[in-house]
């Protein structure tokens, strides 16, 4: 059970004056039940990766596997689906109400109009928009954040085995990052979670895996904890740190023997207080 | 998935036919108009097509990106072709003969014709947009509007509308390729059904695209008040587009050549 991606490359425009290279030889593999976070600068080939992984670009070579089966075209309508959020996903809605455009998907996947309300419902309250206070009204009324979680709710009303994600706190205030964080962590539970980001303080703290993209190649794909003790490789990929690690490369490089870098506020000063215990 | 370079768009170089003044290049469209108006034979069209042939090889622009342009046109070349070669009964020798259906010798000759003619405009124009910038495309037509501005025609703003029509065409188009692949992603199909079916699954396209084009032609009205944009009176611009003695001469040349041949052949 993954979904995979076997010696993906892919140029944009190939063969003209507008040739870009995008993905430039990339395997990779999603699991069920785990948060993967992909890490790249702008321009590295992140959202090319997803949209590749989604069935909905087909690369100039390579393929795209889904629990061992190849497929072609656009993954969201077969077993077990991908569903994908993209970068502003409120600019996908349409609909006269915010229920029959969640239901918009599900209709599509050939579910009957009973089914479709109750996956709409039950995805409307999974980001919380209570389907009674929301679901009548017109998407376009809605702020930002909430136009946002209706959105994500239009995939997840798709019940997708895995989910990928291209900036989803992108332009959101504290609140609305915090609201798609949530979403983020309760939908692991149902599917394989992939996440696109520039960056990296958003999801580190709660991703299993995290993989680094620099010019469409990948350069790190390993545990979380693993990047964090080597902070340095974010700089290799054309990012920066996130600054609970800035501050504690520049105790160690003040001179504190630190046992292990943390992302947690508490435990990083716990061990530099203990660093500097052991300094005197 | 997404065009490099869609139908009539700016196809960046630096070939004397990109280097062309604007109003010069504009003036040898007309003048190629003019002579594709005036040939009454196949010959004259030989020397339109010659003239188009060594304009594209000189503008170092991909013929296929010149000849994109055709597919737009092909439903009107293909009711060109019947509307002169089909007869209805006809008591002359035809070409082919299906019940009281034909397809008349003389009519697709002359069918023939007008489908040229109608593909050496699309190439004629499709030139003058791929190897000129919006921005000077609109400079251009300004200072060809301005002589009007005595009769109080708003050259200024026309030309102030143009820019900014031009400039959102490839944004507005990745914004729809973006919506599309959005709704494909959650199941939509484009390429299934009848007309009527496909027509209204781009609903979904359609209705956030106009939502979006809207407050984006909002915002950019408020930025632009926000930065003392008035309308077109008295506005000078940074870099005024000058016909050179170079310029001149190829619009008198080219266009006297092109008329001549029109009006000969």
């Amino acid at each position: 059970m993954s979904l995979t991606l076997a010696g993906v490359r892919h140029t944009y425009a190939a063969g003209t004056a507008f040739a870009t290279d995008a993905l430039a030889g990339v395997d990779l593999s999603f699991e069920p039940g785990e948060l993967v976070l992909v890490l790249g600068a702008t321009g590295s080939g992140k959202s090319t990766l997803l949209r590749v992984a989604a069935g909905l670009l087909t690369p100039l070579s390579g393929s795209v596997e889904i629990d061992g089966r190849s497929v072609d075209g656009p993954l969201a309508v077969v077993e077990p689906g991908v569903g994908f959020v993209f970068q502003s996903p409120e600019m996908q809605l349409f609909a006269e109400t915010v229920e029959a455009d969640v239901r918009f998907g599900p209709l599509n996947q050939g579910l009957t109009e009973d089914e479709a309300h109750h996956r709409a419902t039950r995805a409307l309250e999974a980001v919380g928009l209570g389907a009674e206070e929301f679901g009548s009204r017109s998407p376009f009324t809605l702020s930002g954040g909430e136009a946002r979680r209706a959105a994500i709710a239009g995939v997840l009303a798709m019940d997708p085995g895995y989910l990928l994600l291209d900036e989803p706190t992108a332009g959101l205030d504290v609140e609305g990052r915090e609201a798609v964080r949530e979403i983020v962590a309760r939908s692991r539970r149902r599917a394989g979670v992939v996440v696109v980001t520039h960056d990296a303080e958003e999801f580190l703290g709660s991703a299993d895996r995290v993989i680094l993209l620099c010019a469409g190649r990948v350069t790190f794909d390993g545990p979380a904890d693993e990047l964090v003790q080597s902070p340095e490789r974010f700089a290799e990929a054309g990012l920066k740190a996130p600054e609970m690690l800035l501050a504690q490369m520049l105790a160690r490089d003040a001179g504190l023997k630190l046992a292990r870098l943390s992302l947690d506020p508490a435990e990083a000063a716990l061990l530099i207080a203990r660093a500097r215990e052991g300094a005197r | 998935m997404k065009a490099p370079v869609p139908f009539g768009q700016f196809y960046p170089g630096d070939s004397p036919v990109h280097r062309l003044e604007p109003r010069a290049k504009m003036g040898l469209v007309a003048a190629f108009m003019a002579m594709l108006f005036t040939v009454d034979g196949f010959a004259g069209l030989a020397a339109a097509t010659a003239v188009a042939a060594v304009a594209v090889a000189v503008s170092s622009v991909p013929p296929r990106l010149v000849l994109r342009g055709i597919r737009a046109v092909s439903i009107i070349l293909v009711f060109t072709l019947l509307a002169h070669g089909l007869r209805w009964n006809p008591a002359t020798v035809t070409l082919l003969r299906v019940g009281p259906v034909a397809l008349d010798a003389q009519g697709v000759v002359t069918g023939l014709f007008f489908v040229v003619r109608i593909v050496l405009l699309v190439v004629g124009t499709s030139l003058l947009t791929l190897t000129t910038s919006p921005v000077r495309l609109a400079d251009g037509l300004e200072r060809l509007m301005r002589p009007l501005e005595v009769l109080r025609f708003p050259a200024g703003e026309v030309a102030m509308m143009l820019t900014v029509a031009l400039r959102f065409i490839p944004t507005t188009a990745e914004e729809a390729e973006k919506i599309v692949v959005a709704q494909v992603a959650r199941g939509a199909r484009f390429d299934t059904g009848g007309l009527l079916k496909r027509a209204r699954a781009y609903v979904p396209v359609l209705v956030p695209l106009f939502v979006s084009l809207f407050r984006r032609a909002d915002e950019l009205a408020t930025a632009m008040e926000a930065r003392c944009y008035r309308g077109g009176a008295g506005r000078t611009r940074f870099t005024e587009s000058r016909m050179t003695r170079a310029d001149r001469a190829a619009l008198l040349v080219g266009a006297a050549v092109m008329i001549l041949v029109g009006v000969v052949l």
